[in-house]
């Protein structure tokens, strides 16, 4: 005989879901889901590379023009971006939770993918920003720095022409630290449901 | 239907047999991913959404099905651990939701089912409260899975299974009404 509560859980009568969802639009949608990712993650690699590429040729130029403070500059930059898209190839993979295994490790996978993100988001300061600043600091503010070195710039000048430059790269750096603190903020909020609804499928 | 299905696109792995094998799972087991989502989610809009999300990755997972005879715990299962991971996902924004309405659910219905309706929605209510956790086994449970299915879906013991749904069927019975 079965459970009273099983057959009123399952005796309700209800469309069939192969009439009221369009499979083949639900098929198409996972596969396009995991192609529009992918190629995202790729474009942001390319940009990096692409960017190496460009400020190495700047460096070179610039070197043999004799512009030895934008040389550097490109030089830094172009190693800056190279690293960039180096990390975002190698730490860009999340391991991902698989669906089809048992609960108890399907959750503990799918804490480690949300631990992995929220380690990548809270290091983006040194990872992705770090490696980038002294290249854009040495290729705007050097050949200042370089003329006022040699006395051949105005203080007052200088540091009006280094002043808003100094404001948009702590703004923009800003913007990016605080955009990741919110993401890592929403991921903690969801490790921590995770932990407070998932003890009991972790224990055994 | 969805024994031959599967076993075609298991022979073949041709594209148009996937496609095959993805309707008879889903004319197979529709049903219970459906129930498997209300348990899961209040908000119908939710529900949608989640129904969508579980076939979506049915279908992601369907070149790692091995046989047909072990699909319904599959898909179960991509559906509980779906299940999970979407409402923890969105629980931190959703504190103030509300609770089922048992007299929303049976209003307009014919008298001589309004009484199944109400305990239908009182049973419902009543697994919403439960954790997630809980929650997955008593749908597992519901969805007429035996103890060794729900050790194996679950990843829990054996034992640990039947101590944990003893205690939640009791609790369920309560909340209807009757005497565990």
């Amino acid at each position: 005989m079965t459970d009273p509560l099983i057959d009123l859980w399952t005796d309700e009568e209800e469309a069939p879901l192969t009439e009221t969802i369009d499979l083949s639009a639900i098929a198409q949608r996972a596969e396009e889901f995991e192609v529009v990712l992918d190629r995202r993650n790729r474009r942001e690699i390319w940009i990096g590379g692409a960017l190496a590429v460009f400020f190495s040729v700047v460096a070179v130029w610039s070197m043999l023009d004799g512009m030895a403070a934008f040389g550097l500059g490109g030089a830094l930059l172009a190693t800056g971006c190279a690293f960039v898209a180096r990390q975002m190839h190698t730490r860009g993979r999340a391991p991902k939770s698989d669906p089809t295994q048992s609960t108890r490790d399907f959750l503990a996978s799918h804490r480690a993918e949300l631990q992995y993100q929220i380690d990548l988001l809270d290091s983006v300061a040194v990872w992705y920003l770090a490696p980038l600043a002294p290249g854009l600091l040495v290729f705007s503010l050097g050949p200042m720095a370089l003329r006022l070195l040699e006395g051949r710039a105005d203080v007052g000048v200088a540091v009006a022409t280094a002043l808003p430059i100094l404001v948009v790269f702590g703004l923009t750096f800003g913007a990016v630290l605080w955009l990741n603190k919110q993401a890592v903020k929403g991921l903690r909020a969801e490790l921590a449901a995770l932990d407070s609804g998932g003890e009991d499928v972790a224990g055994g | 239907m969805t024994t031959t299905a599967l076993q075609t696109w298991l022979r073949t792995r041709a594209e148009s047999d996937r496609h095959a094998a993805f309707e008879a799972i889903v004319s197979a087991w529709g049903a219970a991913i459906r129930r498997t989502c209300r348990g899961f989610e209040r908000a119908e809009a939710r529900q949608d959404e989640l129904v969508q999300e579980v076939l979506m990755n049915i279908w992601r997972a369907l070149p790692g099905l091995v046989s047909p005879e072990s699909a319904r715990s599959w898909v179960l299962r991509i559906a509980h651990n779906t299940a999970l991971k979407h409402v923890r996902h969105h629980a931190p924004r959703r504190r103030m939701e509300s609770e089922v309405d048992v007299e929303s659910v049976v209003h307009g219905l014919q008298e001589v089912v309004v009484d199944r309706a109400r305990k239908r929605a009182r049973l419902h209510a009543a697994i919403q409260q439960l954790p997630p956790a809980d929650r997955s086994l008593v749908l597992l449970w519901l969805e007429g899975l035996d103890h060794h299915e729900l050790a194996d879906v679950s990843g829990l013991s054996p034992t640990n299974v039947r101590t944990r749904l003893s205690r939640l069927r009791a609790r369920l019975t309560r909340a209807l009404g009757g005497t565990p």
